[in-house]
């Protein structure tokens, strides 16, 4: 950064001091970042998943996080199967990780304020099994934020075969106006 | 292990408890779901267990949890109902949401509204303190498989 004086005369015994600071584009963009969170979309979803127990013990993970679209991955277990004839993984767990995905991608849009979020109701398609030992991806998207309610899609495939769903979801969430909430995530 | 048929013929007839025929479910146990009967009433217990803590500062219990609760006891409950048991597969969940599930043990009732040749419907209703405010209702559809189990 450049700084300096220039004084300007404008007549008689009556002259300006303009101060001067020229930033660089580097500096520029520097304070930009400063004025910015010190933690990102992600950081914020691997925070609130760490306070989740369930989800934790369910051994979900968040791949990724941005503002319309949040990744989480539930490995296959062996205490996660449905029918102990065929080793898919039971309905339920699948449901489980999807509902903290769908809150999640709230949590994406109200960034970086962290709110609670309860969810009002959700519909789980079952498309088709998931086969044994298949991890599954969820991808879940806040499309439209109100005040008072956040709505969700949410789509699961098996990990690698993104082009058939195995799972479609719609969800609506309910944003409560508690003070101090971002302590849940450390804030 | 048991067949199937045979472990469910067992529970009718109240020679074999309830309780077998969920524990033969990984997900089930992994929730902890307990199975009371009165006669042919089956009411689901989901127990108080740190595990299904949803938000921590309330405390509360994970929706998913409750759902994944809910969704067994639908299926055990219309394994139970079919004549010729078939092993059911979930076409869709749908749950809402009424009330904070606080942390303390949750139940669960099933009636099936229709069970057709290929599709059955079951509305699921769990409470924690009385029937009359269940704290989440759910309605589910399941698709009966061709082979018997």
């Amino acid at each position: 950064m450049k700084r300096g004086t220039v004084t300007v005369a404008c007549g008689h015994r009556l002259t300006f001091t303009i101060k001067f600071s020229v930033f660089t584009l580097k500096e520029a963009l520097a304070a930009v970042t400063d004025s910015s969170p010190p933690f990102t979309r992600l950081d914020i979803c691997n925070r609130f998943l760490d306070s989740v127990r369930h989800s934790k013990v369910l051994g979900m993970q968040v791949l990724s996080a941005e503002e319309f679209s949040v990744r989480t991955v539930l490995p296959w277990r062996e205490d996660l199967v449905g029918n102990p004839e065929n080793g898919m993984m039971h309905g339920g767990a699948i449901f489980a990780m999807m509902d903290q995905a769908g809150g999640m991608a709230v949590t994406c849009r109200t960034f970086p304020n962290f709110e609670i979020t309860p969810t009002i109701d959700f519909r789980l398609d079952h498309l088709r099994g998931p086969a044994k030992g298949a991890s599954v991806i969820c991808e879940a998207s806040c499309y439209r934020l109100t005040n008072h309610v956040a709505f969700v899609k949410l789509t699961s495939w098996e990990e690698g075969n993104e082009e058939e769903p195995i799972a479609t979801g719609l969800a609506t969430y309910t944003r409560l106006k508690i003070d101090k909430a971002g302590k849940v995530v450390g804030q | 292990m048991k067949a199937l048929k045979t472990l469910i013929e067992e529970c009718r007839s109240g020679e074999t408890d309830y309780q077998e025929l969920v524990d033969r479910v990984p997900y089930a146990r992994f929730l902890g779901i307990k199975v009371v009967a009165q006669g042919d009433e089956l009411t689901f217990v989901l127990p108080k267990n740190d595990n299904v803590i949803g938000n921590p500062t309330l405390p509360a219990l994970h929706g998913g949890a409750v759902a994944g609760f809910m969704e067994q006891a639908a299926i055990i409950f219309i394994l139970l109902q079919m004549g010729e048991p078939r092993v059911p597969k979930t076409i869709d969940f749908t749950i809402d949401y009424l009330r904070a599930g606080h942390f303390r043990e949750t139940y669960a009732e099933c009636s099936v509204t229709r069970l057709g040749r290929r599709i059955a419907n079951v509305h699921i209703s769990a409470w924690q303190k009385n029937r009359q405010e269940p704290i989440t209702i759910a309605r589910a559809h399941f698709l009966l498989s061709e082979d018997n189990a």
